[in-house]
């Protein structure tokens, strides 16, 4: 695999070796340091398309007054209009929250600099992941689904969420683009279908670490479709349930039945975040404010969340209710 | 036949005085614009009295002069002008400013006796220092002109000679003085000579360069003094700007200022081609309340004088250099058209730091390029400044465009201040109006109330009057009422949001907001020494492996501690416009201040106590960095005050809700607070009311630690009393119980 990585700070080759090293692969280092960014790119172009594109957002120190191109995002834009099907992420330095959202949406993610280490993974689950759309290009929602390796329980829900320009454009140049959109930042990103840890764990009736000891026993329901990534891992909820019911032979909810999973004690039993009674509920925010962090707590305890709209067949994303 | 001819009554010489030239004031301005026209570089205007105490107006120029011919065939033939024909002057090619054939009886109106001394040319077309020139005196005893006698009969005394090695030029000595003369007629009469003073110089073609025109007055009855118009003129703008470079090539500027007194600033910036530049440059608001002097200056001068003379000009060793200053070569009227609006690194830091002052806005108040008037000046001992050959401009080179930067600076602190001025206006104009309308209620307002006192007045007042009218009509005009009062007070609220973040990123350090991104980049760098590591880890025996995994682990977690600190003070370094103010969980937050204390709490024994916070107290409607803003300023407080009380060192915040209001309290084991300095702890400036604490600290910490809690500014806690009082909170030190020797009471929604 090849990725490249276009910077204007040549220090960053050593982060670029890293990366390289880190996921065994080959990464072309480009430094537009005092260089023409359209004339490197016009030359860039010419070769062979690479697995991914690694770009910094703030290119200032490239040639001044002599080419409009500032930002990875006017970069981005113009390989995108070549290399249609490539995915380009971005590094920063900046808050990413100041970065205007028209200059983010070119990327597929944004990353902080400082904490590169974090995303190898997921970057090589994108490169993969574009690798293995364009091999199986999907032409129908099925054919979508197989990707997405969804269990045969969800896949009508499956199907009546995934948005209509999606279902309506197979054949459209950005496919991939839209494809790798919806999947990272809805299917993934909003719990109704896949669950991260914290979600799993409380489905469960167990916290973290409580549910580290029964991870294996749930590994059929670890999602491995496009997009996956061991860092950040993901179940079906269906799965869960599913494994569960065939390991605990008992009626009940999910989270009375998970603790009676081999290896759980006591102290693998999760607790509401605001009260400390047993089997919470839900996940909720505790507030509002850019990172903030999610806990298990009583459904009773929370309030809807006003910065997310409500999803079909996803659950609701809920804040801690303030004590009154 | 008899012929018969006319006669001039010498009346008419009065008259026609007295007609054409109305006042003293405006037959002196005529005299300067006659010098104005005969190319002079100066004028003097001089009011003295003679050896008998008798009043005397001299005007001088250094003018081409006349002479002899001129002076008998046109200046003593009435009703001849020598302008006649002409539109510009001969030699530099000046408009012509005086008023045809006026100057004879501006002489008359100003008084009963006059004596010419000029010095021309044989040409007449020449200025300046001559070989030859044509000198001629002539006496006018306009008293003499009484009626019934002829004008052509009446005799002025004179002489002419030829003189060698002298200048051209006409002085004019006026006596018998009228007695009109006051001070308004004085200050129009400067007004009017400072359009002609803003000539500083320019170039028009086929005529020799124009070095400018200066006016000098002595007036010991007036103002006292030599004042040279221009000088002043650039004085009585809304603000003097000027700018040199010193030893260390910094920029050092001063502004003079309206309602800003004198200011300064040294620039980081160090620019290294430069030396021997200075710049001087007034400021000129085309707004009357925004003049320092309008004896001289006035909306109708200033529409004459900016667009023809404002504008930037450099002079190089002496002369001017074109176009500089004729063009927009600083790049003022570029930016303002691309709506430039926030100025960049140290100008950013500075304008943060002034009190209303929006810094992402602060120099959208710039003005246009013709608003500053005056020069940038290279002396003699200034190198890399190299003129073209076509004499136009300096060919390019670093010392020209670091000229453009320090300039540009001079320029943008000035606009960063005049923003600050005008907050300071405005905020002037509202407090007014504020004690006008307690006044009217009889009773005080609380500033951050104003608004809702005053539509509830209305809606009062609106009530009372509507009674009378029919009830549809009734109905109707309360509802339009409600809604207009509704804007006002959303209106208001959003304004008080903005208020409450822009306070914020006042009382906030800006240094690390300017260099977050340099300083992500250097996590960047430890982040990449860790992934190093662990690549090499790949390749090397079990030990060795243990050993770098212990240094990466080490470099991780120096760069998470780095990245927490950093992720603080980049919450007020976000577009305040994206920011919104909403629910933040306090205990969180503490646990996060907590851990930024790590190093100091850890080095001192101190033990920073949250357990007693409910989870899910949260602090309603707040930015996340006004909480942290408060939390800090406080835990700083007491952390200082425990290391200079010594022994136990406990600081324990505690929190709970009472009365649908969330109770903080933030207790320690230090000093204490002697309850006489309640109040005062929260005045900006006086953050050690006793000295008693900064004494103390001295003796128990480190120099080098002392940065960590903050140098005792006096203004945290100032600062986080405006943050809770803006949120309806308050805050108070309660007299201490069980263990505490101080516990600061805090109450938020």
């Amino acid at each position: 695999m090849k990725f490249i990585w276009i910077d204007d700070n040549p220090e960053r080759i050593i982060s670029s070796n890293n990366l390289a090293a880190s996921l065994e692969i080959k990464c072309d280092f480009i430094d537009v340091n005092k260089q023409d960014v359209g004339e490197i790119i016009q030359n860039l172009l010419k070769d062979e398309e690479p697995e991914l594109i690694i770009i910094d957002h703030n290119l200032i120190d490239s040639i001044p007054n002599t080419n409009l191109i500032k930002k990875g995002s006017s970069a981005a834009s113009i390989i995108r209009q070549q290399w249609k099907e490539c995915p380009i992420v971005c590094f920063t330095g900046m808050e990413p929250s100041i970065v205007d959202s028209q200059e983010k949406n070119i990327y597929e993610e944004m990353y902080p600099i400082e904490n590169i280490s974090n995303y190898y993974a997921e970057i090589h689950s994108i490169a993969t992941s574009f690798n293995e759309i364009k091999r199986k290009k999907p032409e129908s929602i099925n054919s979508l689904l197989t990707l997405l390796k969804c269990p045969i329980i969800d896949q009508e829900k499956v199907k009546a969420i995934i948005p209509k320009n999606l279902k309506e454009n197979f054949h459209d140049g950005g496919l991939i683009i839209e494809i790798s959109n919806w999947v990272r930042k809805t299917l993934m990103s909003r719990p109704g279908f896949l669950y991260d840890e914290l979600w799993a764990a409380t489905l469960l009736g167990l916290n973290e670490t409580g549910f580290e000891k029964v991870k294996d026993t749930f590994e059929r329901a670890k999602y491995t479709g496009i997009f996956s990534n061991d860092k950040n891992p993901r179940w079906w909820k269906s799965e869960l349930i599913n494994i569960l019911g065939e390991n605990v032979n008992s009626p009940g909810l999910p989270s009375h039945r998970g603790r009676l999973l081999e290896r759980i004690t006591e102290d693998d039993y999760s607790k509401c975040h605001a009260t400390q009674e047993a089997f919470p509920e839900t996940v909720a925010f505790v507030d509002e404010s850019r990172d903030s962090v999610a806990v298990a707590i009583k459904l009773r305890e929370t309030i809807l969340h006003g910065g997310y709209e409500k999803l079909l067949y996803f659950d609701e994303i809920r804040l801690m209710a303030p004590l009154q | 036949m008899q012929i018969l001819n006319f006669t001039v009554d010498s009346a008419l010489l009065r008259e026609l005085g007295e007609k054409l030239v109305e006042t003293v004031h405006l037959a002196l301005i005529e005299l300067v614009k006659n010098s104005y026209d005969a190319d002079a570089t100066e004028v003097q205007i001089v009011f003295t009295q003679n050896v008998e105490g008798k009043s005397e107006i001299h005007v001088i120029d250094n003018g081409k002069g006349m002479n002899f011919k001129t002076l008998q065939d046109y200046w003593m033939r009435i009703a001849t002008n020598n302008k006649e024909n002409v539109s510009v002057s001969p030699i530099f090619g000046r408009p012509l400013t005086g008023a045809k054939g006026i100057g004879r009886f501006s002489c008359r109106r100003l008084g009963g006796y006059l004596k010419l001394i000029t010095s021309g040319t044989e040409n007449n077309r020449s200025v300046g220092f001559q070989n030859e020139i044509q000198y001629t005196e002539v006496d006018f005893p306009w008293l003499e002109f009484e009626p019934g006698t002829d004008v052509t009969k009446i005799e002025c005394r004179g002489q002419t000679k030829i003189l060698q090695n002298s200048s051209t030029g006409t002085i004019l000595i006026i006596r018998e003085i009228a007695d009109e003369w006051n001070l308004r007629g004085y200050n129009w009469l400067k007004r009017q000579l400072s359009v002609l003073s803003a000539n500083t110089g320019t170039k028009r073609e086929g005529y020799v360069e124009d070095p400018g025109f200066t006016v000098k007055i002595l007036a010991p009855d007036f103002e006292g003094g030599v004042r040279d118009i221009r000088e002043d003129f650039m004085e009585s703008g809304w603000g003097t700007l000027s700018a040199y470079i010193n030893d260390d090539k910094q920029i050092v500027c001063d502004l003079n200022a309206l309602g800003l007194g004198k200011k300064s600033i040294i620039s980081n910036i160090k620019l290294t081609h430069l030396n021997d530049v200075s710049l001087k440059v007034a400021i000129f608001v085309d707004k009357r309340d925004q003049m320092r002097d309008t004896s001289l200056l006035s909306l109708d001068s200033l529409e004459k004088i900016l667009p023809e003379w404002g504008g930037v000009q450099v002079r190089f060793r002496n002369f001017r250099v074109y176009p500089y200053g004729d063009d927009d070569w600083l790049d003022i009227d570029k930016d303002r058209g691309l709506r430039k609006a926030s100025p960049k690194n140290q100008l950013l830091a500075f304008a943060q730091k002034l009190q209303g002052v929006d810094a992402s806005r602060s120099l959208l108040n710039m003005m246009s390029m013709r608003s500053y008037m005056g020069n940038v000046v290279i002396g003699e001992k200034a190198i890399g400044f190299e003129m073209k050959l076509n004499r136009e401009g300096f060919v390019a080179s670093d010392a020209v465009d670091e000229l453009k930067i320090f300039a540009r600076f001079a320029i943008d602190w000035s606009t960063i201040l005049r923003d600050y001025y005008l907050r300071q206006q405005s905020q002037l104009q509202t407090q007014k109006a504020l004690f006008e309308f307690e006044d009217v209620l009889h009773r005080k307002i609380e500033p951050i109330k104003a608004v809702e006192a005053a539509v509830n007045y209305l809606e009062r007042e609106v009530q009372l009057i509507t009674k009378t009218l029919p009830e549809g009509e009734r109905i109707e005009t309360e509802k339009s009422f409600l809604k207009a009062t509704e804007v006002i007070k959303r209106h208001n609220e959003s304004n008080k949001a903005e208020l409450l973040h822009l306070r914020l990123v006042a009382s906030t350090s800006t240094l690390l907001l300017i260099f977050s991104h340099e300083v992500k980049s250097l996590l960047g760098l430890l982040e990449d020494s860790k992934n190093s590591l662990n690549n090499i880890r790949k390749d090397v025996n079990e030990n060795s492996k243990e050993s770098l995994l212990k240094i990466a682990d080490g470099f991780e977690n120096l760069k998470e501690r780095l990245k927490e600190l950093l992720g603080l003070t980049s919450l007020v370094g976000v577009d305040y416009r994206k920011a919104r103010a909403g629910n933040i969980a306090l205990k969180d937050r503490v646990i996060k201040v907590a851990k930024v204390f790590d190093l100091i709490t850890k080095k001192y024994n101190i033990e920073i106590r949250y357990n007693d916070i409910p989870n899910n107290l949260v602090v309603k409607n707040i930015l996340e960095a006004e909480l942290y803003s408060i939390l800090l300023n406080t835990v700083s407080n007491s952390i200082k005050s425990v290391i200079a009380g010594g022994n136990q060192r406990v600081i324990n915040v505690q929190a709970s809700r009472e009365s649908g209001l969330n109770k903080i309290l933030i207790m320690d084991t230090g000093l204490g607070i002697d309850e006489s300095n309640y109040e005062e702890v929260f005045i900006p400036f006086i953050s050690d009311p006793t000295g008693n604490l900064y004494n103390k600290l001295e003796q128990q910490i480190n120099p080098e630690d002392s940065i960590m809690v903050g140098s005792g500014s006096g203004l945290g806690l100032g600062i986080v009393k405006e943050i809770i009082l803006a949120h309806e909170g308050s805050i108070k030190f309660i007299n201490p119980f069980e263990q505490w020797k101080a516990v600061l009471e805090i109450k938020l929604a």
